[in-house]
C-alpha cells in the first residue's frame, strides 16, 4: 500500500514538473502584463521583461517542486503519510507548506541573481528619493500573522497539547523572514540612472517582484497561523468553539491558495494585452 | 542629482564621491532639508562598501553639511560656507583642455566630448 502510495505521488509530480515546465516561457500576453498591459514597442525592453519572467518562473519552480519533494520524502519515510494544509503531522511532511516555503526560496534566488560586474567599473548613482517598495500593508499583515502563530504556539504548548504547533509557528517564522530577505535584496538590487526605458522597466520589475513577495510571505504567515491554532481547537469539532476555529482555518486556506494565485508571475485569465501603440517615423 | 565613482582614478573613491555631494549641497540642487538616500541604497547603485558611504556621510556631519537622525536618515542641514560652484567649474574645465591638447585634439573634439558626457546624465 505504501509503495503504491509512493507510486502516485512520484507519478504526479512528475506531471506537476511536466506541466510547470511548459508553463515556463514566456508569451508576447506575458510581457505586456509585466510591462503595465502593452507589449513594449522596443524589443530589448521586451526581451528584458521576457528574461526575468522565465528566469523568475524557474527559478520559483525549481524550489517549489524541491519543497513537494522534501515534504513527500519526508512525509513518507518520517510520518507514513504527507498532507497538504493544516494537519496533524510536521511541517515537513506538508506538500502546501514545504512547496510555499520552497518558492519563497526560489523567489529569493531569482531575485539575488546578478549579472557579474567588475568593482573597478564606473558606477553612476543618483541621490534622488527611491520609490518605496509595494504592498507594505501585506508584509506589516504577515508580521502579524508570524506572531500570532508564536503566540498561539506557546500557548497551546504551555496547555499540554505538544509542540507541533509551536514547531509549525518557528517554520512559518523562518518562511517569513526569507521573505524579508527577499524583499530586502529587491530594494538593496542596483538601479539604472542614465536611461529613462531601463529606469521604467526596473520600476515595473521591482514592483512587481516586492508585492509578490510581499504575498507570498503573507501567505506563510497565514498558513502558519493557521496551522499553529488548529492544534487548539477546544473540546473536539462539535463545540461552538470547534466550529469556530474550523471556520477560520478554512478561511486561512482561502487566503493562502488567493495570495499564492495573486504572487504568480503570470497574468490573470482575464487579462487581456493593450494593442501595441505605433510609434510615427 | 547624479554621483558617479571611479575605481580606477587616482583619487579614493570616498574622495570623489564625498566631493560631489558637497558640491551639489553648495549648489543648492541638494536643498536644505532634503534627504539623502540610506547608505544601503547608495552603497549598492555604486557598488562601493556600505563602510566607504557611511564615513563619506560622516565626513559630512562633522562639517556641518548634513545631520544623521538615526532611523529619519540624513538631511541636508546647511549648504555651508563653500561658495566655489565657478571655480569647480573652471578646475574641470582647465582638465579636460589639458587632455585636449595633450592628445593633440581639436576644440571642436573637446566641445564634442563634452557634449556628449553632458547627454550621458
Amino acid at each position: 500500500m505504501a509503495l503504491l502510495a509512493t507510486l502516485v505521488v512520484v507519478l504526479l509530480l512528475l506531471g506537476a514538473m511536466v506541466w510547470a515546465l511548459a508553463r515556463i516561457p514566456a508569451t508576447e500576453r506575458d510581457v505586456a502584463w509585466l510591462a503595465g498591459g502593452r507589449m513594449p514597442t522596443d524589443p530589448q525592453v521586451a526581451e528584458v521583461y521576457r528574461r526575468y519572467l522565465v528566469r523568475h518562473r524557474m527559478h520559483r519552480m525549481v524550489g517549489g517542486m524541491g519543497g513537494i519533494a522534501l515534504a513527500t520524502t519526508y512525509g513518507i519515510t518520517w510520518q507514513g503519510r504527507v498532507q497538504a494544509g493544516v494537519g496533524n503531522g510536521g511541517p515537513l511532511g506538508d506538500l502546501l507548506f514545504c512547496g510555499l516555503a520552497g518558492i519563497l526560496v526560489g523567489a529569493l534566488s531569482a531575485e539575488t541573481y546578478r549579472l557579474s560586474t567588475s568593482r573597478s567599473a564606473r558606477a553612476v548613482a543618483t541621490l534622488a528619493a527611491h520609490p518605496l517598495l509595494e504592498r507594505p500593508d501585506l508584509v506589516r499583515l504577515a508580521r502579524a500573522a508570524a506572531g500570532l502563530s508564536l503566540l498561539i504556539g506557546v500557548l497551546v504548548l504551555l496547555a499540554g497539547r505538544g509542540w507541533t504547533s509551536l514547531a509549525v509557528a518557528l517554520a512559518g517564522t523562518v518562511v517569513a523572514v526569507v521573505g524579508e530577505v527577499t524583499r530586502r535584496a529587491i530594494d538593496e538590487r542596483r538601479r539604472p540612472v542614465l536611461s529613462d526605458a531601463a529606469g521604467t522597466v526596473d520600476l515595473r520589475i521591482r514592483g512587481f517582484a516586492s508585492a509578490s513577495v510581499a504575498r507570498l510571505e503573507l501567505a506563510a504567515g497565514v498558513l502558519a497561523a493557521a496551522w499553529a491554532l488548529s492544534k487548539g481547537v477546544p473540546d473536539g469539532p462539535g463545540t461552538v468553539p470547534g466550529v469556530l476555529v474550523i471556520v477560520l482555518l478554512l478561511l486561512a486556506l482561502v487566503v493562502v491558495v488567493v495570495q499564492l494565485r495573486r504572487a504568480s508571475p503570470r497574468p490573470a485569465r482575464s487579462f487581456v494585452a493593450l494593442p501595441q501603440v505605433s510609434v510615427a517615423a | 542629482m547624479i554621483v558617479q565613482v571611479d575605481p580606477s582614478s587616482p583619487v579614493p573613491v570616498f574622495e570623489q564621491l564625498r566631493a560631489q555631494i558637497e558640491r551639489l549641497i553648495a549648489s543648492g540642487q541638494l536643498a536644505v532639508g532634503a534627504s539623502l538616500p540610506p547608505i544601503r541604497h547608495l552603497a549598492a547603485d555604486l557598488n562601493l562598501a556600505r563602510g566607504t558611504v557611511n564615513k563619506v556621510y560622516e565626513a559630512l556631519a562633522r562639517d556641518g553639511l548634513v545631520v544623521t537622525a538615526g532611523r529619519n536618515g540624513t538631511t541636508v542641514r546647511s549648504r555651508g560656507s563653500r561658495s566655489t560652484t565657478s571655480a569647480d567649474l573652471a578646475d574641470a574645465a582647465d582638465g579636460l583642455a589639458l587632455v585636449v591638447r595633450q592628445l593633440g585634439l581639436g576644440d571642436m573634439d573637446a566641445h564634442t566630448a563634452l557634449d556628449i558626457a553632458l547627454r550621458r546624465l
